[in-house]
C-alpha cells in the first residue's frame, strides 16, 4: 500500500525526521494565515478532484491513517506518531477535503473499524485513506433531527438486498461524496430504538438523488437526499439488523470528538493569542477602540475564545485521569461553544454597528464579518443541539433522572399514531 | 459534624491531586472545621478566630514556607479552603509569606515570615493600596521623615485588619511606589469595622493618620514599583479565583444533591429539562472556571509571557461565572434558598464578594485591552 516500509518498532523522532523530509519533498508550504471566522465553504468539481489527488500522494507517501491498522491500508503506529506527522504537517499545505472529508475520516471510518464485517472494512478503508471514497452521514430525517431514532426512511429485506425509500436531510457534504452512511428503519414494529440499520449507500445508486440546500450565508454545503427503491446489498449493512442504535452512539461519539478537535491535540493549551482580532479590526474600521463598552465585548470575547479551549485541555486531561463519566463529558466542550459562539456573534455585531449591516460590493472582509454572525448558531444546532447536550450531560455526567417518556413500551408504529394524536400525557 | 462527614464523599478528585487534596481534607475532618463553626462565628460578627486560624497555619498545609511551594498546588488549597467557606486572610497570608520572602529584610524573612508561616503571628494585605490596580482609587502617601517614612491615607475593605499582627500596603512617595509591613498596634493607624454582605468575613476600613514607621518597615527596595509587586499581584488573583471555584463547586453539589432528593408533581424535580438544563449550564460554568485557574495557576508557575492576562482572564471569568452558578443554584433551591437556617446565602454572600475583591470582571476586561495595547484612536482616524 505504501512507498514507504515501517518497520513497527520506528521511534517517533525517526517518523518525524521522515515525516519532514517526505512534506518537503512532496507537499507546498502554506502561505496563508487561518481566518477565524467561516466564509463560504462550497466546493467545485475541480477543487475536490485536486484534494482527492493530494490525498493520495500523502497515503501513498505512508502518512495517511498513521494509527490504523496495516491490513486496513493504515500504518499501525501510535497516536504519538500522528502527532508528530500533524506537527511537522501544519506549515504544509495538506489535503482538504472539506467537511466530508472530515467525516469519512474521524467518523465513519472509525465507526466502520468498531462495527462493520471483515469483508466490508475490506472493500471501502483502503479506498478512503486514499482519497477514493468520500461520505457523508445520511442521519437525520426531515421528520426527524434531535428525536434520531425516530428516523422514518425504511429499509425492506428482500433476499439478500434490502430496499430503501425515504429521505435525508443536513447532510454535509453529501454533493460531493461517494457514499452515505444511512441509519434507516428496518422495523415499524417494535420499539423505536430496536427496529433500526445502518446502511452504506452509494450517492450514484439507481434511486438516489443528492441535492445541496441552500442555506442562509447563500452557501450550499449539506444536502438533502431522496431514495426512491434503492437496491443496497446486505454486504453494505454496518452492525446487524436491527442494532443501529447502539451503531449510532458510536457515530455520535465520534462526530462530538472530531468537533471538540480530537482528545489529545487539545491537550497542549497554547497561549491565548491575539486580542479578538475579528473583532479589533472591526472597532478600527468604526473608530471604537477607545469606546469603554466595546473594550468590554473585544475582551470577554477573547476571553471565551480561550475558555473554550483551557475548557478542552482539562476536559481531555479528566478523560485521561479516569473520570467516572468518561467521554460523556465531551458534550461540556459541544455546549460551551454552542452557547459561545451566538454569545460572540451578537457582541461582534454590536462592535460593528452600521458598518456589519452595509458595505460597499465587493468588500470582502465585511462580508465574512456578516456571515461569522449568520453562521453563529451551527454548532448550537447541528451534530445535537445545545437541548441534546444537556440532556446528555445532566443524565450521563451529573446523573439526573430522565424525563417520562411516552415512546417506551410501544412500538414504534404506535408512537408515530400517539404523537400525531397528541392529547397531554393521560 | 455531619456536613463534615461527606466532605470527600460522594466527590471524584483528579488521583494526581489526591496527595494535595487528602491531608487538607483530613484536617478540616480532623480538626472539626466546619460550616456550623463558619456559621457560629458569622452569626458572632465573624471576628476572626486566633486559636483557629494559629491551629490552620501549624498544620503546614496552607502556608508554603519561603514562597517555595508550586501556586498550581497553592490553587488546589485554596479550592478546598473556598469550598470549606474557610474564614480567615488565607490569600492575604500567602502573599505577606510571599512578598517578606522574596523582597523582605532579613528580619522579615526569618522572623516575621516564619512566625507567620507558624501562625505564630497573624497579618492580612491591604490589597486596593496599589495604585492602579482594582480601580480602587485608594492612595496612601508616604513622606521621608528622620526616623523613616511618615504614611497618612485611607484603605477601603482589608480582610481581618481588626484581629492581625501585621498589615502589608503600598504606599506612594515623591520617589514612587514603596512597600511597607507595619504593626496594626502603630500609633496613627485606626481600624473601623464595616458591615458587609459577606458575613463570614470581617472587613475594616484602614485610616492612616501621621503613621511614622522605620526605614526597616520597607518590604522590598524603597520605590519597588507596581511591577515589583507583580508576583504577588498574579498570586492573589489565582488564589482568590480558585477559592471561588471551590465556593462553587460546594453548592452546585447541594443544589444538584437536591434536585434529585426533592420530588414534585410525582417526580424528582432534576427530571425537569427546566431544572436539569438549568444546573448543566451551572455546571459548565464550574468546569470551565476550574479550567480557568488551572490555566493561569500554570501560566504563572511557568512565568509564561501571557501570564498576567491569563490571570485577569481568569478573574474576569470567574467573577461572572461565580454570581451566575451561584443564582442557578438560588433558583433551582426555591423557597428553602430564603431560610437563615440554610447555609446557601453564606456562599451567596461570598462568592458574590469574591466577585468584586481583587477587581471586578469589568476592572480586568480594562486590564486585557491595556495588555495587548488597544488605543482609542483619535477623533477622526478611521482606516
Amino acid at each position: 500500500m505504501t512507498e514507504t516500509a515501517a518497520p513497527a518498532s520506528i521511534s517517533v523522532e525517526q517518523f518525524r525526521a521522515q515525516a519532514r523530509a517526505w512534506l518537503e519533498a512532496n507537499l507546498e508550504r502554506r502561505t496563508d494565515a487561518l481566518k477565524r471566522t467561516r466564509g463560504l465553504v462550497h466546493r467545485t468539481v475541480e477543487d475536490i478532484a485536486e484534494q482527492r489527488a493530494l490525498q493520495a500522494l500523502v497515503h501513498r507517501g505512508g502518512y495517511a491513517g498513521i494509527t490504523w491498522p496495516v491490513e486496513y491500508g493504515g500504518r499501525g503506529l501510535t497516536r504519538a506518531h500522528e502527532l508528530a506527522y500533524l506537527d511537522e504537517a501544519k506549515d504544509f499545505i495538506t489535503p482538504d477535503l472539506g467537511i466530508a472529508g472530515v467525516v469519512t475520516l474521524a467518523v465513519i471510518a472509525q465507526t466502520a473499524l468498531r462495527h462493520a464485517s471483515e469483508d466490508f472494512k475490506q472493500r471501502h478503508l483502503g479506498p478512503i485513506l486514499a482519497g477514493e471514497e468520500l461520505w457523508a452521514e445520511f442521519l437525520s430525517d426531515p421528520s426527524a433531527g434531535s428525536d434520531l431514532a425516530g428516523v422514518t426512511t425504511t429499509a425492506v429485506r428482500e433476499g439478500d438486498h434490502w430496499v430503501l425509500n425515504g429521505s435525508k436531510v443536513w447532510s454535509s457534504g453529501a454533493y460531493y461524496a461517494d457514499f452515505g452512511l444511512c441509519l434507516a428503519r428496518t422495523d415499524w414494529d417494535v420499539p423505536k430504538h430496536k427496529g433500526l440499520t445502518w446502511f452504506a449507500v452509494g450517492t450514484a445508486l439507481p434511486g438516489v438523488t443528492v441535492e445541496p440546500l441552500t442555506e442562509i450565508t447563500g452557501d450550499a454545503e449539506f444536502c438533502r437526499e431522496e431514495f426512491h427503491d434503492v437496491v443496497i446489498a446486505d454486504s453494505e449493512r454496518i452492525g446487524g439488523v436491527g442494532e443501529g442504535w447502539a451503531v449510532a452512539q458510536s457515530v455520535l461519539q465520534y462526530e462530538r470528538e472530531a468537533s471538540s478537535g480530537g482528545l489529545t491535540s487539545v491537550l497542549t493549551l497554547t497561549g491565548p493569542g491575539p486580542l479578538a482580532p475579528d473583532l479589533v479590526e472591526m472597532a478600527r474600521r468604526t473608530g471604537r477602540t477607545g469606546d469603554p463598552h466595546t473594550r468590554q465585548l473585544i475582551a470577554t470575547s477573547h476571553t471565551g475564545d480561550f475558555a473554550v479551549r483551557a475548557l478542552g485541555a482539562r476536559l481531555a486531561r479528566l478523560m485521561l485521569a479516569g473520570h467516572p463519566a468518561g467521554p460523556a463529558i465531551i458534550s461540556y466542550s459541544k455546549l460551551a461553544v454552542g452557547l459561545m459562539e451566538p454569545e460572540r456573534a451578537k457582541k461582534a455585531m454590536h462592535v460593528g454597528g452600521a458598518a456589519a449591516l452595509a458595505w460597499e460590493p465587493g468588500d470582502r472582509d465585511a462580508l465574512t464579518f456578516s456571515l461569522g454572525y449568520l453562521n453563529s448558531r451551527v454548532t448550537a444546532i447541528a451534530g445535537g443541539t445545545n437541548e441534546i447536550q444537556r440532556n446528555a450531560l445532566g443524565e450521563r455526567v451529573l446523573g439526573l433522572p430522565r424525563e417520562p417518556s411516552f415512546d417506551r413500551g410501544k412500538t414504534f408504529r404506535q408512537v408515530q399514531d400517539a404523537g400525531q394524536n397528541w392529547a397531554g400525557d393521560s | 459534624m455531619a456536613d463534615d462527614a461527606s466532605r470527600a464523599a460522594g466527590r471524584w478528585i483528579e488521583p494526581d491531586r489526591r496527595p494535595i487534596t487528602d491531608p487538607v481534607l483530613g484536617f478540616f475532618d480532623e480538626s472539626g472545621w466546619s460550616l456550623t463553626e463558619v456559621r457560629a462565628l458569622a452569626e458572632a460578627g465573624a471576628v476572626l478566630d486566633r486559636p483557629r486560624w494559629s491551629e490552620l497555619g501549624a498544620s503546614g498545609h496552607f502556608l508554603p514556607a519561603g514562597g517555595e511551594q508550586s501556586l498550581a498546588r497553592s490553587a488546589v488549597v485554596a479550592e478546598e479552603f473556598g469550598r470549606a467557606l474557610g474564614q480567615g486572610p488565607f490569600v492575604e497570608s500567602v502573599v505577606v509569606q510571599l512578598a517578606l520572602s522574596q523582597l523582605g529584610s532579613e528580619s522579615h524573612r526569618t522572623k516575621v515570615g516564619p512566625d507567620i508561616v507558624a501562625g505564630r503571628q497573624l497579618a492580612t494585605w491591604a490589597a486596593s493600596s496599589i495604585p492602579g490596580y482594582w480601580g480602587s482609587g485608594s492612595d496612601v502617601q508616604a513622606e521621608s521623615s528622620p526616623a523613616g517614612f511618615v504614611l497618612n491615607g485611607s484603605l477601603p475593605m482589608v480582610l481581618d485588619a481588626g484581629a492581625v499582627d501585621w498589615i502589608l500596603m503600598s504606599a506612594r512617595d515623591g520617589a514612587g511606589v514603596s512597600q511597607f509591613l507595619i504593626p496594626t498596634g502603630q500609633p496613627g493607624l485606626r481600624l473601623d469595622r464595616l458591615d458587609s454582605l459577606d458575613i463570614t468575613r470581617a472587613f475594616y476600613t484602614v485610616t492612616l493618620t501621621n503613621v511614622e514607621v522605620p526605614v526597616t518597615s520597607l518590604v522590598g527596595a524603597r520605590a519597588v514599583g507596581t511591577d515589583g509587586v507583580a508576583r504577588q499581584v498574579r498570586t492573589a488573583l489565582v488564589l482568590a479565583t480558585a477559592m471561588t471555584t471551590g465556593s462553587m463547586g460546594h453548592i452546585f453539589d447541594v443544589a444538584l444533591q437536591y434536585a434529585k432528593d426533592r420530588t414534585a408533581f410525582g417526580r424528582p424535580i432534576g427530571s425537569f429539562q427546566a431544572i436539569k438544563h438549568l444546573l448543566v449550564d451551572a455546571s459548565l460554568k464550574l468546569e470551565t472556571s476550574r479550567a480557568m485557574c488551572d490555566a493561569a495557576a500554570q501560566a504563572v508557575d511557568e512565568e509564561t509571557p501571557d501570564a498576567d492576562e491569563i490571570v485577569s482572564m481568569a478573574k474576569a471569568y470567574v467573577a461572572d461565572a461565580g454570581v451566575d452558578v451561584a443564582h442557578a443554584v438560588w433558583q433551582s433551591l426555591g423557597g428553602i434558598s430564603y431560610m437563615w437556617e440554610n447555609d446557601f446565602h453564606l456562599f451567596l454572600r461570598r462568592i458574590t464578594t469574591d466577585a468584586a475583591l481583587f477587581g471586578t470582571a469589568q476592572w480586568h476586561n480594562e486590564r486585557i485591552c491595556e495588555l495587548h495595547s488597544l488605543a482609542a484612536q483619535p477623533t477622526g482616524e478611521q482606516s
